[in-house]
């Protein structure tokens, strides 16, 4: 029996929540996750025993280590999106709990889906990457432009977008477009002009097509 | 491996009894020879040739009449034991093999039988003293070598073979190698071997295990050629065409799967379990009034069966006689936790979806397990749909929702929400599991059937013809509809040519489950995350290596051919440490995901052994 369930809720918040990390946080004495959105908060309190807010990953450890199943439940996909949830994984390894991370949608899943972009086949991207906005704003040549790029965060602010965006787009050849999608709402625009907020994925294409997509 | 070694039970039997010596010739040949005659000892020889030979309900008649003429024969019990054992029926076999053994303690045949009776009930210490009692006969390294892999230890049991292998090379030992060799994820050996079984010694239970192990490597064509040369050699057998029933029924090619079903039903008429398959193939193609019928005739074979009752209720429910349902279940037809969770069933069918919750939670209390998990489920499915769905945008002609890879459980709120606006739901998977799930919803469910060489278009355009204005559609496929579908793919290109307004939904893939899993494997490096990561088709990126990051996650789709498969593992050699670990996914469809870790050293191995739809997760280079 786990007793730390890591769970990711998907980039929008519920409609990317799959049933299975749902019921997997109703079963968890305590729930606990940083998620910013208040909405997708309170929507989440309504399917856990207790939802608090995590000081640091000592604290989802520390409670973890007492009787009855914790969760931590974080934006998008643990993997991906989350440095808490990596720490808490390491942690976890590393004091013998006993631990599961579910399945969760990451942001190439839902910008593919709204998007309407494809991988694999002789039809779609033959690759394609993720990254985080604080991954490219460590080391912007992380990213190459060779391949289709997906840039996502949860809460960065908007000064770190454009400083991301911009080290992007010396890359890319001037006028290079790229799509913006907000919980809500898409935009197409230039790359460097775009202006993401909370809870934002930006696709941005290649900047010259090798192979990337046979065919659309 | 313990499990599926204990469902690979009666083919562990078929091994066994390919080693008495004689094929099929001469068993038809001794049948011959004793046709006419009613004493009891040619009674015996018929039945255990008529068993042999597939004809399991005719072998144990002969062999219940050759016991009425003499019961102290130690044969008659042990054949009858195997008749029953080959029907699957373990414990009239255990009762009859327990009765041999009692006769004669000493003799082989009978301990070699109850072992193998016990293997397949998981009783491996049972098995072990049967063995024992059987002392240093040749058969007896068969069965050993069974037991290593029921034990969990396949490798051992493999490694034990080797030596007789080599002294006395046959057909059945290497179809028990063969067997060890798949709980070891080995299919490239466990072919090699059948191969080499069937060269040896052509039977009917090689065959129909080779089908299976081609089955499962994605060679569906050449599995159900196998079981077309079973059915050759045992025509009156209906197990070779239960077999290509279920090949076909996997590959969603329907009507070919219920011809065959039809096929072994004429060879065994009164079987319900065959009934009852037959009613879960006529469930998926949405024929609830076929499944009925078949499912009713199942209960009056098996009254008793309370899974059967359940099943049958389960579909008039489906047919939407509710108030029938709940009769039945307030007259006590069905037990607990069935009455429950049909209840319950019911409610959500009619929308009544907050009542729905109790009778779900209360059924999961009753029961643990696979089902329990699924009465929990739905239990959810119902809270969430009972809540408000606030604002709804207009709603599109057709959705492309695709339920996870834990099918349906990874479904998403938004899809759930989705399916139960639609009218119409096409299901793209064959899971029984998935048609029940979408029996919860209003909508009319259809399969999606192929047609053998038809590209995908063609069923894309079976599903557009069967679209009606104002009515909304759902298409339901197991994962992310835009990564590795072509069907979801030639579905957006025609309803883009077509005008018909579509939406997708995200859903989890085999990229974040590949990625998940490896990096929560305690071998996996401590690297801080949140990472960026890079996906990855196999053939592209031998084209460009360049691309290949290794300071950076990456997943891999080695839906690829050996030669590819080998030119990635040299570039993976030149870029990582030859210690480093990696990730297989291992388990696709209905089997529940997990990764196997190789060093990079040994990945190339491994990524051969596998099968077609393979995922690898490279972790960082550490």
């Amino acid at each position: 029996m786990e007793k730390l369930i890591i769970c990711g809720l998907g980039v929008r918040v519920p409609e990317e929540t799959t049933l299975e990390t749902l019921q997997a946080l109703a079963d968890c004495r305590v729930v606990y996750s940083d998620l910013g959105d208040e909405k997708a908060r309170a929507w989440l309190a309504g399917y856990c025993k207790a939802l608090k807010t995590p000081a640091s990953a000592a604290e989802v450890l520390n409670s973890a280590a007492k009787s009855g199943a914790v969760g931590l439940a974080v934006w998008g996909n643990p993997q991906s999106s989350s440095r808490l949830a990596r720490e808490v994984e390491l942690g976890a390894q590393k004091a013998g709990l006993e631990f599961r991370v579910y399945g969760a949608i990451s942001p190439i899943g839902s910008v593919f889906a709204r998007s309407v972009s494809f991988l694999g086949g002789d039809y779609g991207y033959q690759g394609i990457q993720s990254y985080d906005v604080s991954a490219v704003l460590e080391d912007a040549r992380t990213a190459t432009s060779a391949l289709p790029l997906v840039l996502y965060a949860e809460s960065a602010s908007a000064a770190q977008w454009r400083e991301a965006l911009k080290r992007l787009a010396e890359n890319y050849p001037a006028g290079h477009k790229a799509r913006l999608y907000r919980p809500d709402a898409e935009t197409e625009g230039e790359l460097a002009a775009l202006k993401p907020g909370e809870r934002s994925v930006v696709l941005i294409p290649p900047a010259a097509l090798r192979e990337v997509r046979t065919k659309k | 491996m313990k499990a599926a070694a204990a469902v690979e039970g009666r083919s562990y039997l078929t091994c066994l009894i390919g080693l008495p010596p004689g094929g099929r010739a001469e068993w038809a040949a001794s049948l011959r020879g004793v046709r006419g005659k009613k004493d009891a000892a040619a009674l015996r020889l018929s039945g255990r040739a008529l068993s042999l030979l597939g004809r399991g309900e005719e072998a144990l008649a002969a062999l219940d009449r050759s016991l009425v003429l003499d019961a102290a024969s130690r044969e008659a019990w042990a054949w009858r034991g195997e008749a029953h054992l080959l029907a699957g029926r373990r414990e009239q076999a255990r009762r009859d093999l327990d009765k041999a053994v009692a006769l004669d303690k000493k003799w082989p045949w009978a301990r070699l039988l109850r072992a193998v009776c016990m293997l397949t009930g998981g009783d491996c210490d049972g098995a072990s003293a049967e063995l024992k009692a059987a002392g240093a006969v040749p058969e007896a390294v068969l069965v050993a070598a069974l037991l290593e892999g029921q034990r969990g230890e396949a490798q051992k049991g493999v490694d034990s073979l080797a030596a007789e292998l080599k002294k006395r090379p046959r057909g059945p030992m290497f179809a028990v190698r063969a067997l060890l060799r798949l709980g070891l994820s080995d299919l490239p050996g466990a072919l090699a071997d059948l191969h080499s079984a069937a060269a040896l010694e052509p039977s009917a239970w090689i065959f129909m295990q080779r089908a299976d192990a081609l089955n499962r490597s994605g060679f569906y064509r050449e599995a159900l050629k196998d079981a077309s040369a079973a059915s050759a050699l045992l025509p009156d057998s209906p197990e070779p065409h239960l077999q290509a029933a279920n090949i076909y029924f996997d590959q969603a090619f329907y009507p070919e799967a219920l011809a065959e079903i039809e096929r072994a039903l004429e060879r065994r008429p009164d079987d319900a379990d065959m009934l009852a398959r037959r009613a879960r193939f006529h469930l998926v193609l949405g024929r609830f009034e076929e499944a009925e019928a078949s499912l009713t005739r199942a209960c009056s074979l098996a009254p008793d069966s309370a899974q059967m009752i359940f099943e049958r209720l389960n579909v008039v429910a489906l047919r939407g006689r509710f108030n029938e349902v709940l009769r039945e279940i307030k007259k006590g037809a069905l037990r607990p936790p069935f009455d429950s969770y049909l209840t319950g069933y019911v409610l959500c069918r009619r929308g009544d979806r907050a009542a729905a919750v109790k009778p779900f939670l209360a059924a999961a209390a009753a029961c643990e397990g696979g089902f329990a998990e699924r009465c929990r489920f739905y239990a959810m499915v119902c809270r969430v749909l009972a809540k408000p769905e606030g604002k709804v945008p207009l709603r599109p002609q057709i959705y492309l929702c695709g339920v996870g890879i834990h099918h349906p459980y990874q479904i998403t709120t938004e899809i759930l929400r989705a399916l139960d606006a639609c009218e119409i739901l096409y299901n793209n998977l064959g899971d029984p599991q998935v048609s029940e799930f979408l029996g919860l919803f209003r909508g009319e469910v259809r399969a999606v059937t192929r047609v053998d060489n038809e590209p995908a278009m063609g069923r894309v355009m079976r599903i557009l013809a069967g679209l009606q204005r104002g009515r909304t559609t759902g298409f339901v496929t197991r994962i992310h509809p835009f990564i590795y579908r072509r069907i979801a793919r030639d579905l957006v290109t025609a309803c883009e040519e077509k005008k018909i307004t579509f939406r997708a939904f995200g859903a989890v893939s085999l990229t974040e489950v590949a990625w998940g899993l490896g990096a929560s494997d305690p071998g996996h490096g401590k690297l801080r995350g949140p990472f960026g990561q890079r996906v990855f088709d196999l053939v592209y990126l031998i084209k460009n290596p360049d691309l290949l990051e290794a300071s950076l996650p990456t997943i891999v789709y080695a839906i690829a051919s050996d030669e590819h498969r080998r030119s990635f593992c040299a570039i993976m050699r030149e870029r990582y440490a030859p210690e480093q670990r990696v990730y297989f996914l291992a388990g696709s469809g209905d089997r529940e995901q997990q990764v196997v870790s190789a060093r990079v050293l040994d990945a190339e191995a491994k990524l051969l052994s596998l099968d077609l739809g393979t995922v690898m997760y490279l972790p960082p280079r550490q």
